[in-house]
């Protein structure tokens, strides 16, 4: 029963660096040069209801704020943190226990009822708003069977097949991706902060690297250090150095972490190890058309490309 | 210290806050978890062991240095007075723990080809070329009456600091009770940092 709720919020602890900039103050420069910062309707307007700014916290309308200032009033307004941002000059999370009444759905339904959703019937609702527009304008999803998407918009589950079902034996492997303690979800850079590449390069030996079930590994005649190339069954791949682990399932091939990054404008840290979106397919018509999701453990294959690295 | 194994997460938490305490340069980390894997598919396990230095109360590194450059300070601390120390080594290879290293060059920034940040112009000159570097159990801290800075940012909670000349203190009963045990024991060296066991 979760009896805590909170809020995170992180303020910066040095001065930006060489000509950085936090990215929603670019967002608001550009809201503002471009001519959708003020007035109502505004960035400033939505930003008072996004965050439920009310009171001495609203938004003027006609005035240019910093990222700190508007959080400032958000921690205020919606989340009633009494100092706000100043909180979090020395804290990174604000919480407060909830009584247990609070913890259980019906606290929220009036007295002695309580509803579960059992059935997704907004989906059919959902539908039929889509599909009347779509067919208004004369429009359908690019790439997608239309017949296939209304099959989503239905409040019952049905099961939906694996876009890899008709790739060859030789994918044999499903390639997994998780976050690992130091590299989540590459918030903040964090791929790019050599601080915790060095941590993670003295320490961890499972990242940076492909990983790959020891008796599997065996079998395909590879080694802890070879370099391999994994290409996914629609022709994405990547490259890097092979740790064999017991850790892992015989029929997964793991890439840990938010690495590889292609591009050159990116920090050069962010560069190093194995790119796993690489390995996913965004191409028209492979996603799900009900959440825009992609399949993320495409099977792929091995093979070595290189000489031993260890 | 006592450092609970089975609470520990590897998120290096301690080691990071290391290095901001302590300002060490690139290349040094005074703490850090190692890992390690042991079983076979499906009942293998991911293990965190967490290193630093041990302040032994038989310190090899402090029996081999030829100047006294590392010495016993107040409340068993095993420190370095780098005034002194010659930079020999000789502590490095007597450190059965590995929990020594050697500043090589003067210590450069972190972000390559973009100069020190002030917080490393502020840092570094602890740091200087050709000294040893180790884990001080956040002396200065400790002055202050606060615990060292890898204890007080475990996010699990895993690290327990105390006096073990105390005999009331958690981590003395904790040791005395033989739940908590100090690694390499048969080397003699008497560590100030003992381990609870993963169950």
């Amino acid at each position: 029963m979760l009896q805590i709720t909170g809020v995170l919020a992180r303020v910066p602890v040095v001065p930006k660096q060489f000509q950085t900039c936090q990215a929603d103050e670019i967002y608001l420069e550009l809201a503002e040069r471009i001519g959708f910062l003020y007035g109502e309707g505004g960035l400033n307007d939505h930003l008072n209801l996004f965050w439920k700014l009310t009171g001495e916290h609203k938004l003027e309308l006609d005035r240019r704020y910093t990222t700190a200032e508007i959080l400032d009033r958000a921690l205020k307004s919606k989340f009633g943190i009494e100092n706000g941002i100043d909180y979090f000059q020395h804290a990174s999370i604000y919480y407060k226990m909830r009584s247990k009444a609070e913890s259980y759905n019906s606290f929220y339904y009036p007295e002695g009822t309580t509803r579960y959703a059992f059935y997704f019937e907004h989906l059919l609702k959902t539908g039929d708003t889509l599909r009347q527009n779509l067919s208004e304008h004369n429009l359908t999803i690019p790439g997608q069977d239309m017949v296939k998407v209304w099959r989503f918009y239905q409040p019952i589950p049905e099961w939906v097949g694996r876009p890899d079902a008709s790739a060859s034996a030789e994918y044999d492997l499903f390639a997994m991706n998780w976050s690992t303690p130091q590299f989540r979800m590459h918030n903040s850079d964090q791929t790019g902060n050599p601080l915790l590449n060095e941590l993670v390069d003295e320490t961890d030996p499972y990242q940076f690297v492909i990983l790959m079930n020891r008796e599997t590994a065996a079998r395909k005649g590879l080694q802890d250090g070879d370099l391999v190339r994994v290409v996914a069954y629609w022709g994405g791949c990547t490259e890097g150095v092979l740790r064999v682990t017991s850790l892992l399932h015989p029929d997964a091939l793991g890439v840990p972490g938010n690495h590889g990054f292609k591009s050159s404008y990116r920090n050069p840290a962010t560069s190093k190890g194995p790119h796993f979106n690489s390995l996913l397919n965004s191409a028209e018509g492979t996603f799900d058309p009900l959440h825009g999701g992609i399949d993320r453990n495409p099977r792929v294959r091995v093979y070595q490309v290189g000489g031993n690295r260890s | 210290m006592v450092i609970d194994l089975s609470k520990c997460v590897g998120c290096n938490a301690c080691a990071l806050a290391c290095k901001q305490e302590n300002a060490t340069p690139p290349g040094v980390l005074w703490s850090k978890v190692l890992q390690y894997e042991s079983g076979d598919y499906p009942d293998a396990r991911l293990h965190f062991l967490p290193m630093l230095c041990m302040h032994c109360q038989v310190a090899p590194c402090l029996e081999v240095c030829p100047t006294g450059a590392t010495y016993r300070a107040e409340g068993g601390l095993v420190l370095v007075n780098d005034d002194i120390c010659i930079a020999c080594r000789y502590c490095i290879m007597a450190c059965p723990y590995e929990a020594r290293s050697y500043n090589f060059t003067r210590p450069h920034e972190y972000y390559t080809d973009q100069g020190l940040t002030e917080y490393e112009q502020v840092g570094y000159p602890q740091h200087p070329k050709g000294s040893i570097e180790k884990c001080t159990f956040c002396v200065h801290r400790l002055k202050e009456g606060k615990e060292p800075v890898c204890v007080v940012t475990c996010p699990s909670q895993a690290r327990i600091f105390g006096d073990l000349d105390d005999p009331e203190s958690e981590v003395s009963k904790l040791v005395t009770s033989g739940v908590a045990r100090a690694r390499l024991e048969e080397q003699g060296t008497k560590p100030s940092v003992f381990y609870i066991d993963q169950e």
